[in-house]
């Protein structure tokens, strides 16, 4: 029998995801300015005590700014893969439970979806409708269900033909109670280590888009938006670019050393 | 040859560390058979790890006392030392075939590989010598068996394959871990022959650890019995001491040997299932499985049909058709004389009670399923008969609380059968509820299974592949062979006084030594 140990790394990870996450919840306790509080007199200052992180060129608060962007970023992350699992949840236990002809059509239908490049599809559906926060959030999650259908559908293949499914059956449980009842809630693992890696890729995902200008829009901040605007005057003012890059950096770190370490203990 | 004195041996898993094994004293000479025999957990896998120091892999540790191997004590062995000795001088044969025989290798370079690693001797050679103890296994086809892989072969083939790899090196000393339980009883006598013809060729001690004592009597000079870590004494003649209690078993059925009158609660007409397989890789031709060819069974109410038979004999496929988990290809079953059949009439209790259960559900949610899907009780009453369910099978009411990671096995198959009896079924198929527990659990198992018959007039189809269970509880038997119905008639007649001659192999095969 091994023993199994939790690394050092994978409570770097949670030790990161629980802050973060406390910081998004008490944005407003947390942050010492408003956020989108204009003050052009205050513009572009280095970091001091006053503003920790320094100011924009419109002199708001790049802290504060960062500190709201953190809930922007991770209910874009949870939403989005909430979306994802939920589509895929549904594709992947039809397949895998009846199998046969509706399993192939169901798969090829992910396998089609697996062949887009999804940053470059996502860019196309957002370009071509509004962007802002529940479109974005939607689009994602619509494009990143592929994952978990492959994953809950193969752990349910070999999950039915486990005697407590046969037993519900001759018990007279329908087919929707056998898979909500049964299937999910065992199969549900492998899947939720997925979830965590995802929120990392939707994070960075927004991040993306909202340096192409097509993301969150201003004045709601958001990390990727903060960073472009730092893009501009990049050679003077270092803290703008900076502080939101080192933030994104170490969540999507964070979320998967987590995710991974989660994987190996399973 | 080995002198084991004063072993204790500890586990250090999670928390404080449990004494498996204290102060154990034995002794194998020279040629001799030593059989160590007891209920399961008792310490007797922890006494063989122990001799060749395997034990330290499995989170054991050996505490005190000395193990002397032709008079040199291997607690002080260097690693380099005990490697040789493993393999070379003692050898290992496990319980489980199948999971001991690595599945990328064919069985002629696993034994090959084992030769090379211990002796200095050619490719060529060592291929010879291969060939030669997989003859000495008496694996006929022996260049057939050299090329295959593990999964092509039966059970009762890998485990002779186990054994050629285990005497290949000529070892002095074999330790046999329950190297046939997982067989069928035919195969288990025949492995069990050629263990013993293996000691007089070879010259081999033999330490062999079984839980059934019907094999002992067969091969042991010397039986010692273990509980609860510790030497109980020495059985002097095993066929009369049985773990089988047989008389408690076949108390069981006889009151009840005679129902003729009763209502048929389930026939078969002509019942058949065939399954399409692929038989081979490149041949696209499906040929077809007669898992259950024509078979004519009925059950009355308040009776039980004992069905036996081996492996792949169609039993679980037979057992999966009544319960209406398989469409059947061919012939009919009727309830009582309707067609149709109403799923709460018939319930199952599967083998393995580890499995049988879901491991994210409550007891209580489990026992409900039924009752809500089929309205058995209304919401109100649903706690007082949850209540009353787990008073039938005999276990504590605050435990419908509890997941079933915290129950035992026997425990568990309750569970099992407190589920079935949930919908109020008329017929119960039992599919083996009892080869994976311990004999002192089958027993009362067993009891509850009867007391509950006799009380609720249920039907029973009971399921297994050991002949003396079956013949303890049912008041008919029917024999099956590959698909086929052989033989059927009243458990005396058809267990006492067999006609068809496959039936007459399988009944000297389950009382093998007596």
């Amino acid at each position: 029998m091994r023993k199994k140990r939790v690394s050092t790394l994978t409570i770097f990870g949670a030790i990161v995801v629980g802050s973060l996450t406390i910081v998004a919840i008490f944005a407003p306790h947390i942050a010492p300015h408003d956020p989108t509080e204009i003050n052009i007199t205050d513009a572009l200052l280095s970091p001091s005590s006053e503003h920790i992180f320094g100011t924009d060129q419109l002199g708001r608060d790049v802290f504060s700014r960062m500190v709201y962007g953190a809930r922007i970023s991770l209910t874009i992350g949870f939403v989005a893969v909430g979306i994802a699992i939920f589509i895929g949840l549904i594709i992947g236990s039809i397949a895998g439970y009846y199998g046969g002809k509706i399993d192939s059509i169901l798969m090829r239908f992910v396998d089609i979806m697996l062949c887009f490049p999804s940053f470059f599809l996502i860019l196309t559906l957002i370009a071509l409708l509004e962007p802002n926060i529940m479109i974005i959030m939607i689009v994602i999650g619509v494009t990143g269900w592929m994952g978990t259908a492959r994953l809950i559908r193969a752990e349910i293949l070999s999950l039915k033909e486990r005697e407590f499914i046969q037993a519900s059956r001759v018990l007279g449980a329908s087919d929707a109670r056998i898979i909500i009842k049964h299937l999910i809630p065992n199969g549900i693992g492998p899947v939720m280590v997925n979830a965590i890696l995802g929120i990392a890729a939707a994070i960075l995902i927004e991040s993306g888009l909202s340096f192409l200008g097509i993301g969150v829009q201003p004045p709601t901040p958001s990390w990727g938006n903060i960073l472009i605007e730092g893009k501009a005057t990049l050679g003077v003012c270092w803290w703008l670019m900076v502080f939101p890059g080192l933030a994104i950096f170490i969540t999507v770190l964070g979320y998967n050393l987590l995710g991974e370490g989660l994987r190996e203990s399973l | 040859m080995l002198e084991i004195k004063d072993l204790k041996v500890s586990y250090y898993g999670k928390g404080k560390p449990t004494t498996a094994v204290d102060g154990v004293c034995l002794k194998i000479n020279e040629g001799e058979v030593l059989a160590l025999v007891g209920a399961s957990a008792c310490g007797k896998t922890t006494v063989a790890l122990s001799v060749a120091r395997l034990i330290s892999s499995y989170d054991g540790i050996i505490s005190n006392g000395n193990i002397l191997f032709k008079g040199k004590d291997i607690m002080q062995f260097s690693h380099k030392k005990l490697r040789d000795l493993r393999g070379k001088e003692i050898s290992y044969i496990f319980q489980e075939p199948a999971s001991s025989l690595n599945p990328v290798f064919t069985i002629g370079e696993q034994i090959t590989e084992l030769l090379l690693t211990h002796t200095k001797i050619s490719k060529h050679e060592a291929k010879t010598k291969a060939k030669e103890a997989l003859s000495l296994a008496q694996l006929s086809d022996t260049e057939r068996i050299f090329n295959s892989y593990p999964h092509q072969l039966s059970g009762g083939m890998k485990q002779r394959a186990m054994i050629a790899m285990a005497i290949a090196l000529k070892p002095k000393l074999l330790i046999a871990d329950e190297p046939t339980t997982a067989l069928d009883v035919t195969v288990q006598a025949k492995i069990v022959e050629l263990l013993k013809n293996l000691k007089n060729k070879l010259g081999l001690s033999i330490l062999f650890i079984t839980h059934d004592l019907n094999l002992v009597s067969v091969i042991a000079d010397r039986v010692i019995e273990m509980e609860r870590g510790r030497i109980k004494g020495t059985v002097s003649n095993p066929k009369g001491k049985a773990y089988l209690k047989n008389g408690t078993f076949s108390s069981l059925g006889s009151e009840t040997v005679s129902i003729n009158q009763g209502l048929e609660t389930v026939s078969t007409n002509n019942l058949t299932k065939h399954f399409a397989a692929a038989s081979g890789f490149f041949n696209r031709e499906k040929d077809t499985i007669k898992a259950v060819d024509g078979v004519n069974i009925s059950i009355k109410a308040g009776e039980t049909l004992g069905i036996v038979g081996e492996t792949g004999s169609g039993k679980t496929t037979l057992a999966k058709l009544l319960a209406g988990l398989y469409k059947p290809t061919a012939g009919e079953i009727l309830y009582g004389n309707k067609k149709d059949f109403l799923k709460k009439d018939i319930q199952m209790v599967f083998q393995n009670p580890y499995n049988s259960l879901d491991p994210k559900m409550k007891i209580k949610d489990t026992l409900k399923e039924g009752l809500i899907i089929h309205n058995i009780v209304k919401p109100s009453r649903m706690k007082e008969k949850l209540n009353e369910l787990m008073d039938m099978v005999q276990l504590p009411q605050k435990s419908l609380n509890k997941y079933p990671r915290e129950f035992s096995g026997g425990e568990r198959q309750r569970i099992a059968l407190a589920r079935a009896l949930s919908t109020e079924p008329k017929l119960i198929i039992l599919d083996e509820p009892v080869s994976s527990l311990d004999t002192s659990i089958q027993d009362k198992i067993l009891n509850l299974l009867t007391n509950l018959q006799r009380k609720m007039n249920l039907s029973y189809i009971f399921i297994s592949h050991d002949i003396l269970v079956v013949k303890a509880i049912s008041n008919r038997v029917a024999v099956m062979h590959q698909g086929k119905v052989i033989e059927q008639g009243p458990t005396q007649q058809v267990c006492d006084n067999p006609q068809d001659p496959y039936t007459k192999e399988l009944m000297e095969a389950a009382v093998y030594g007596k």
